[in-house]
């Protein structure tokens, strides 16, 4: 037995749609399609004996959750990435480096390259998004207005 | 934060939160976790989620939920002491002497080959390989663990070893501890001896009085209930009496798999602990992976069986706390440290990323290292997809092979779309090895993962005992306890 | 129990559902489920062979666990190579020795 939700896609993005499907595939299996010009569909049907006219409830409840959550993704990742910055250039625990066996020339270079190729991920995505504190929150009251933003 | 003018509205971050009845918890990643009423939930969520300072309660700006209010260095360390795995070099290493084994449970593999295959030990070579690529590597605390198998069918090469450890630690500036885990069917006087003068931490496993533990743990003439509860007591005295030794004893500990042999029984479990004069307890259930899940048929419980289990034990070790007697449990102190800020409970599983490959590693009797010991555990199956390398290459070639690298993106919980969303993410974590061995990806399908089940099953329940205040100070007085 | 049936076709449209997680969830199946993979222009048809249980519906629920994985991946890849990157710098003692 299949249960059949139209959602629309002028009220929601089709990422929720999905993350809300998603989240009931303990209980059910799913599948989605287009439907129409501007709306996905969305077809349930139940895994054993769970009872399929739970899923619109949950499915909607899920859906009204992501709203919510979309209003401030791109500030929560933002905000995050910031105090993660900020942890790891302010903490640095110690390391130990005790004398180390002798590497070849070709071994040295090789892990010179890996070394070098983490380190720039690291220093990329730190750069990335350095400029990425639309709400100041970094800089006093002071350095916002004498720069005039 | 004194400098700054107060801004008259706030964005707040909401994207971690659970609906309980008529409450909203919410949680962040920056020691952030309050509970609200669901009325005011909504009506915050109504207006845009950006109000003025009088529509919030203080404590959400206080907490790290608006973005205004992010106190850079506070939430950064609250983020830092929760995931210290990431700024750390491999810690723990653990040392398979030997595949071979003299007991046969239902849950293990090693017991399989039978005691005869001498191939299956490390030899002193291999070890000593295994010891320096541990110094080779930064961490300036090391944890070596010797187990198997059983460790003790290959007593000489363990027993230098251990010297050669010892040696190699006077030369360095580590701090290094050593632990062994053995059944104690070979435990003898002199090697008793020799282990405590070395400050060796002995663990074992006891599942549970003798007809719960006889079930899981099979040995010849059944000896090993008798066995382990004789040397535990042992070893206990030793440590009681030590006064004057020119070395430390450290108490010894126990470990528990429950599986279906042990439903039924969660009380006469922790009795039997505290019985055994021991005063922590670690309930882990059985996990699908390799051996156990071919005889999951026989051994296997649901997420639901567990749970129901660990409530039943947990609330008994509480009741028991109440009374005077000093036992805890170590999943339960894993989680409390996250709730309560203080730490992330000094376990690489539940982690994020977790520590596979990078906060501990698994040196194979063949010399193989991998990410973990579940890991070597999937290779001894035949799927050596968590192999990183050798004890003869480069440290820093092993640390991030391949497989580390895609362990560490799929444990990353931001990465994951469930764990990103969920209220517990801040004190959870998975695992690469299990999601692998029984959904088919390192990342798995969190919708349907038996791991994750369980952990949401035990945040759930110990929140709800954190309601009570008598409660709350015998679970933070186990995680002072344990720092 | 489900009675063996020939063959079913499930249709993941290009819309809704990313190649790649097609792909993805084709790699993890392949040994337990036997399919065909077809590319069409506006997504991809998946025909099954030979089944029995629910093998189409455990595939079409694996697209959905790979393509919600990488929508999370579009808005938070940034923060996760932020942190393994250091994991894996923290792993190798902090860089470069001198």
């Amino acid at each position: 037995m299949n249960k059949k939700i139209i959602v629309s896609l002028s009220e929601n993005t089709a990422e929720a749609v999905r993350y809300a499907a998603y989240v009931c595939t303990d209980d059910f299996w799913v599948q989605i399609q287009p439907s129409g010009n501007n709306a996905l569909e969305v077809i349930f049907s139940s895994k054993k004996d769970k009872n399929i006219n739970q899923v619109e409830k949950r499915f909607t409840e899920e859906l009204a959750d992501e709203k919510i959550r979309e209003k401030s993704r791109m500030q929560n990742i933002a905000t995050s990435e910031m105090i993660i910055r900020n942890a790891i250039s302010r903490f640095n625990p110690s390391f130990v480096h005790d004398e180390q066996p002798a590497l070849s020339a070709e071994q040295e270079q090789e892990l010179d390259d890996l070394i070098a190729e983490v380190e720039k991920e690291l220093q990329d995505e730190m750069n990335s998004s350095r400029n990425n504190d639309p709400m100041h929150i970094t800089q006093t009251w002071e350095e916002v207005n004498r720069n005039g933003k | 934060m004194e400098n700054k003018k107060k801004p008259e509205k706030f964005t707040l971050l909401f994207q971690h939160w659970k609906k309980y009845k008529n409450k909203i918890l919410l949680t962040n990643d920056f020691g952030g976790n309050v509970e609200i009423p669901g009325e005011e939930f909504e009506s915050i969520c109504s207006k845009d989620c950006s109000l003025a300072v009088s529509d919030i309660p203080q404590e959400l700006l206080d907490k790290g939920f608006a973005a205004e209010m992010i106190d850079p260095e506070k939430h950064s360390l609250s983020w830092v002491k929760r995931h210290c795995n990431v700024m750390m070099a491999p810690v723990l290493h653990i040392m398979v002497m030997t595949g071979r084994c003299n007991m046969q449970c239902v849950y293990c593999q090693a017991g399989s080959p039978g005691k005869q295959d001498k191939v299956l030990d490390m030899s002193l070579e291999t070890a000593k390989k295994a010891v320096d690529f541990a110094f080779n590597t930064s961490s300036p605390v090391l944890n070596f663990e010797f187990q198997g198998g059983e460790p003790l069918l290959n007593w000489k090469v363990l027993a230098d070893t251990v010297e050669y450890i010892r040696e190699k630690e006077k030369k360095s500036a580590r701090t290094v501890s050593i632990s062994l885990i053995s059944n104690f069917i070979l435990m003898d006087e002199q090697k008793a001896d020799f282990l405590l003068k070395n400050e060796i931490t002995l663990c074992t496993s006891l599942d549970g009085p003798e007809y719960v533990h006889s079930k899981n743990r099979h040995s010849e003439n059944d000896i090993s209930y008798g066995t382990v509860r004789r040397w535990l007591k042992y070893f206990k005295e030793r440590h009681d009496n030590q006064k004057g030794n020119s070395y430390r004893i450290f108490k010894p500990g126990a470990i528990v798999t429950v599986t279906k042999n042990s439903i039924g029984h969660a009380k006469e479990i922790v009795d039997e602990y505290v019985s055994a004069g021991l005063e922590s307890i670690y309930l882990r259930p059985v996990s699908k992976i390799g051996y156990a899940g071919r005889n999951w048929n026989t051994i296997g419980i649901t997420p639901a069986e567990y749970l129901d289990f660990y409530s039943e034990a947990l609330k008994h070790i509480i009741e028991l706390n109440k009374k005077g007697v000093t036992i805890s449990e170590q999943a339960c102190i894993i989680f409390c440290s996250k709730i309560f800020d203080a730490g992330n409970g000094g376990n690489y599983d539940v982690d994020s990323p977790c520590g596979a490959g990078t906060g501990q590693i698994a040196y194979n009797y063949d010399g193989s290292i991998y990410t973990c010991d579940e890991g070597r555990m999937l290779a001894m199956e035949g799927d050596d997809i968590f192999r990183i390398g050798s004890v003869d290459d480069p440290v820093e070639k092993v640390l991030t092979a391949d497989a580390v690298r895609a362990c560490k993106c799929a444990s990353e919980l931001n990465a994951q779309a469930m764990c990103s969303r969920c209220a517990y993410m801040p004190y959870c974590g998975t695992c690469p090895v299990f999601n692998y061995a029984t959904q088919g990806s390192f990342a798995g399908d969190m919708a349907n993962n038996m791991r994750c089940a369980v952990n949401r099953g035990q945040i759930d329940f110990i929140l709800e005992l954190l309601k009570e205040k008598d409660n709350e100070a015998i679970l933070k007085k186990w995680i002072t306890g344990s720092y | 129990m489900a009675s063996e049936i020939i063959e079913k076709k499930i249709f993941f449209a290009s819309s809704v559902y990313s190649a790649e997680a097609v792909d993805m969830a084709a790699f993890i199946l392949e040994d337990k489920v036997d399919f065909v993979i077809e590319r069409k222009d506006n997504g991809m048809e998946v025909t099954f062979n030979q089944f029995s249980e629910n093998e189409p519906e455990i595939f079409a629920n694996e697209v959905l666990n790979q393509q919600c994985r990488i929508d999370v991946s579009k808005v938070s890849s940034g923060l996760t190579k932020l942190i393994v990157s250091k994991a894996l710098i923290s792993a190798i003692g902090g860089g470069k020795r001198e």
